[in-house]
Formats: C-alpha cells, sequence, structure tokens
C-alpha cells in the first residue's frame, strides 16, 4: 500500500479500493475468505428442493445459491430427428440475486450460461432415451436453473444444480397408445432418466501476476484478468475447457487446472453420492 | 366425499383441515446474502422468497420523486412452480397485476417520506404455488422489508378466504382456489385493525362479506404472531453476534 492512503478500518478498504484489500491478502498466500489458493467454497447439494417439479435440486456454493427444476412434457419430435427429445435449460439472473443485474430482458450472461449448459448436457444425456414412440411422442425436459443468490462461480453452481435435478428426476411410464394417438404415463412406475456421464465443472481466475485462483467469488473478480472453466466426466475424460479473458496463460497453468479439477471432481462426485430420489 | 365437494360431512377439508384452520407456516429471515433484506416464506406446500434492495438511487431519473421513495416490485412466478410448466413474460399481465397489487398494499404502510429522491426495490419470487401466491407473496414482504430496517407503521399480514355454501374457509389450497366459489384475498394491519388490500374477484352475497372479514381478520392476527416471533428470534441472534463481536474487541 503506498503511504498516501490515511490508515483505514479494513471494511472501509474493502469497499473504497477492493483492488488494494484484496492485492494485500493475496501477497501473504491467502484469500480473504481464509481459502488457500486451491481450495473450493464449501458446497451443499439438497435433492428435491421443489415438489411441483419432476426433478429439482438446490446447490450452494459459498454464498451462491441457485435452484434447478426440472418440468416434463411430451413433445412430437422433429421429423428429421425422430427419436430424438429435447432437453432445454435455461438460466435466469435477475435482479434479485445481485443488485449487479438489472431488471428487464435475460442479460448476456445469462444466456450464455444457458449455452453452455446446453452443451455439456450433451455428453450427460442421450437425446434417444428420451423417446416414447419414434416420430411420434418423446419426452421435452425443461431444466429451468434460477440464481437466487449470486456470489461467483455461476457455471459451477448451474451444472451443478442440472446434475443433481437430473438425478432426482423421475419420469412416469409413459406409452404410447396408436388408435387415440395419445400418450398415458403411469406416475406409479416412475423411473429414472439413464445418465451417460456425469459432468463435473470447476472454475478458475487467472491473476494478472499468473497465479491461479479456484472457484473466484464475485468479490475477487475485480483480480482476475481471465477464467478458465474445466468440465470433466465421472470417468475423469475431459468434457469441455473454456478459458475466457483477454490475458493469454500458460499452456502450463491450463495443465494445473485441469489436474485440480480431477481432484475436484472426486470430491463434487462423493458429495451427490447420496440417495437422489425424493 | 365426492370430487367436487370441498368439506366432507365431518368438516374436514381436502387436505384434512378444518374449515378455519391455516396451514403450517414457516418463515425464516435473511436467506440471501447479496440483498439488503430478504424472506423466505411457506404456507404449505406454497413457497415464496423476497428479497429487498435500497433505498438507493433511483435507476431512472424519471423515478425520483423529491418528496418520497419511488417503490419498484417485480413479481415472478418459477415456470416449475405448478403442475403444469409455464415460461411467463415478464410483461405478462397476471404478474404485472400482481406487483401492483403488492404495491398497493405496501405503499401506505412503508414510510417512504423519510427516503426523498431515492428507490426501493422488492423482488418476490414465488418458487413453488399450491394456492395463495399473493398472500404468500405479501408476507414474505413484510418480512424482507423489516429485515432490511425499512421504517413501517405497521406488520402487513395477508391471508386468502373463500366461502363454501355456509362456511367460510381460510387459507386456500390450489384445489380449493380452483373451483368457481368466491374467494378474497385480504390484507390487514394487524395492530390496528385497517385493511390494507382486499381483493375479490367473483360474486358474494353482501350478506357473507363481514362473516369472512372477520374470519380473515383473525387469520392475518394469526400470522402476525408467527411474523413476529421469527424477527424478535433474529433479533436476539443478531444482538447475541453483535456482544460477542464486541467482547472480542474489547480483548
Amino acid at each position: 500500500m503506498s503511504s498516501t492512503i490515511p490508515p483505514l478500518p479494513a471494511e472501509a478498504i474493502k469497499k473504497l479500493l477492493p483492488e488494494t484489500y484484496h492485492q494485500s491478502f493475496i501477497q501473504k498466500g491467502v484469500r480473504p475468505d481464509g481459502r488457500g489458493f486451491q481450495d473450493f467454497r464449501p458446497t451443499a447439494v439438497h435433492y428435491g428442493a421443489i415438489t411441483s417439479a419432476d426433478g429439482s435440486a438446490l446447490v450452494r456454493l459459498g454464498g451462491t445459491t441457485v435452484v434447478c427444476g426440472i418440468k416434463a412434457e411430451v413433445a412430437v419430435p422433429e421429423p428429421t430427428q425422430p427419436t430424438q427429445g429435447y432437453f432445454t435449460p435455461n438460466v435466469e439472473l435477475g435482479p434479485m440475486c445481485s443488485a449487479r443485474f438489472k431488471p428487464g430482458a435475460p442479460s448476456e450472461t445469462a444466456q450464455v450460461l444457458s449455452q453452455q449448459l446446453n452443451t455439456l448436457s450433451l455428453g450427460v444425456l442421450d437425446r434417444d432415451d428420451l423417446c416414447i414412440e419414434p416420430g411420434q411422442a418423446v419426452w421435452a425436459l425443461y431444466a429451468d436453473v434460477l440464481c437466487l443468490n449470486y456470489d461467483g462461480g455461476a457455471l459451477d453452481a448451474c451444472q451443478l444444480a442440472v446434475t443433481a435435478a437430473l438425478r432426482n428426476l423421475r419420469l412416469g411410464k409413459a406409452t404410447f397408445n396408436e388408435e387415440e394417438g395419445a400418450v398415458r404415463a403411469n406416475a406409479r412406475e416412475s423411473q429414472g432418466v439413464p445418465i451417460k456421464a456425469q459432468v463435473y465443472t470447476s472454475t478458475f481466475g487467472v491473476l494478472e501476476s499468473g497465479q491461479c485462483l479456484a472457484d473466484p467469488s464475485e468479490a475477487e473478480g475485480s483480480l482476475v484478468r481471465s477464467t478458465v472453466s474445466v468440465s470433466v466426466s465421472d470417468q475423469g475424460r475431459l468434457v469441455a475447457v473454456w478459458k475466457q479473458g483477454g490475458q493469454g496463460c500458460d499452456v502450463a497453468l491450463i495443465r494445473a487446472c485441469l489436474d485440480q479439477a480431477q481432484e475436484r471432481r472426486a470430491i463434487l462426485e462423493s458429495l451427490l453420492a447420496p440417495e437422489a430420489s425424493s | 366425499m365426492s370430487r367436487n365437494e370441498l368439506i366432507s360431512p365431518e368438516g374436514l377439508r381436502l387436505d384434512g383441515r378444518r374449515a378455519n384452520e391455516l396451514r403450517r407456516h414457516t418463515a425464516k429471515l435473511g436467506p440471501l446474502s447479496q440483498a439488503d433484506g430478504s424472506a423466505f416464506l411457506q404456507h404449505g406446500h406454497t413457497k415464496a422468497l423476497a428479497a429487498v434492495y435500497g433505498p438507493r438511487e433511483p435507476r431512472h431519473r424519471a423515478h425520483a420523486m423529491h418528496d418520497r421513495a419511488y417503490l419498484n416490485i417485480e413479481f415472478n412466478i418459477a415456470p416449475f412452480a405448478t403442475g403444469e410448466r409455464k415460461k411467463r413474460n415478464k410483461s405478462d399481465k397476471r404478474l404485472l397485476e400482481m406487483a401492483h397489487f403488492v404495491k398497493q398494499t405496501f405503499e401506505p404502510v412503508i414510510m417512504t417520506r423519510l427516503y426523498p429522491r431515492s428507490q426501493i426495490d422488492l423482488y418476490i419470487q414465488i418458487l413453488q404455488d399450491d394456492g395463495g401466491a399473493l398472500h404468500a407473496a405479501i408476507n414474505a414482504s413484510t418480512l424482507a422489508l423489516i429485515h432490511a430496517g425499512i421504517p413501517m407503521k405497521d406488520y402487513v399480514c395477508a391471508v386468502s378466504v373463500c366461502c363454501y355454501k355456509d362456511a367460510s374457509l381460510l387459507d386456500l389450497n390450489r384445489m380449493e382456489e380452483n373451483t368457481e366459489h368466491a374467494d378474497l384475498t385480504v390484507a390487514v394491519l394487524p395492530k390496528s385493525g385497517d385493511i390494507s388490500l382486499l381483493q375479490m374477484e367473483s360474486r358474494l352475497h353482501a350478506d357473507k362479506l363481514s362473516d369472512l372479514m372477520d374470519l380473515s381478520i383473525a387469520g392475518c392476527r394469526q400470522i402476525w404472531k408467527t411474523l413476529d416471533g421469527v424477527v424478535r428470534e433474529n433479533g436476539e441472534e443478531e444482538q447475541q453476534k453483535a456482544s460477542e463481536v464486541s467482547m472480542v474487541l474489547e480483548k
């Protein structure tokens, strides 16, 4: 800190000079919330939070809270892909979850998140498993993700919520009646959807100095020059990597992120392990 | 009990309640850390979340009023809140209407004159709707405003009532709400007994109104007890935390 700044209480520095505040922690090798550089925030999953949805989960990642509810409907498949069902994720980052989101049409951030979740879902669900009767009827799954409290790490939290809600999802046993041309679903014989692979996402923030922070919070975002999001499947295979932000970074750094994401996967796996059915 | 009967010969409703019984309701103050004040409230299976930001600078200069604060309310129902999925547009008429009702309810109660040229934002999210979304929203908003420390004349407590044959039903669930029987939502300031909101959209015999009003005021008083209990409990917790902090500082 330069000597021109009069001594201020820590709270004031945090508000007035957020960069200086965070920098002074980083120099000492810790983060303001007491985490080490490689630590993720405490994570919790609560299955079946919304009973009106067919599958749901509430996920907390530090201060970030998201809730995902999946609703299933019967739809007519595209003529070109008669056996493929639909899976439509949609993220809402409303003005409720943080003062930085403005009311109005869905922000670019929210739309990008929805698209990223959609891309990741291709590795999770086989659209052919959602078929009821080829060319006639398929399941359409709508996964609506609401962010209730935003403190960074939106992609990690949303992806975890969608994964957990999919595990929690129960669909009635559907049969297609050819005479009526209608689908009947027996709610008593409900079953889960086959999941090809669980996908876990971990985000890292890269600082100007080239140091790497796991799971940056919203406040740390002011220091982070670029972010690296790594998605790995439960078989340990790499599903997606997104590097965003202007500053270029070392290949070695990306490799370190991949290793950390693998470690994180094991923790998330055990977190999701308890029986998902409500 | 036949399909369209709302009350059995034994005097029990579809979910096993008596006619003048509320659903189980629980509330929590401050579930959200980003908002200046927030509350989560549950009436049976109906879950409402309210968040307050402000008083802060108005987003549009046109909203700045020289003598009082501008109250901005957004009401949202999650697409997965009801049995059938419904994606609602932000400009959905029903949502705007609900937001308007909440605004009309709170405008005279909040002391907006203390905050000229500023704006108070109240965001309401219904996570699950099993009837009574409006009254759950109003009760959650009361708690969120209190949690944000915004001065109000009194609590606002709301409940819905319905006139069914000779009986008056309190706190309707979705199945009871979907019948054609006249139902009304009432918001009351429990200390003075003043009525802040009265909403009814079907025909009702004038003789029945006073009975329904009496029942709803009694229901609101009961909800008030719960809300007040939650606020006091939270206050004690905060006080304890503060005293612990000051003890640490003294050392």
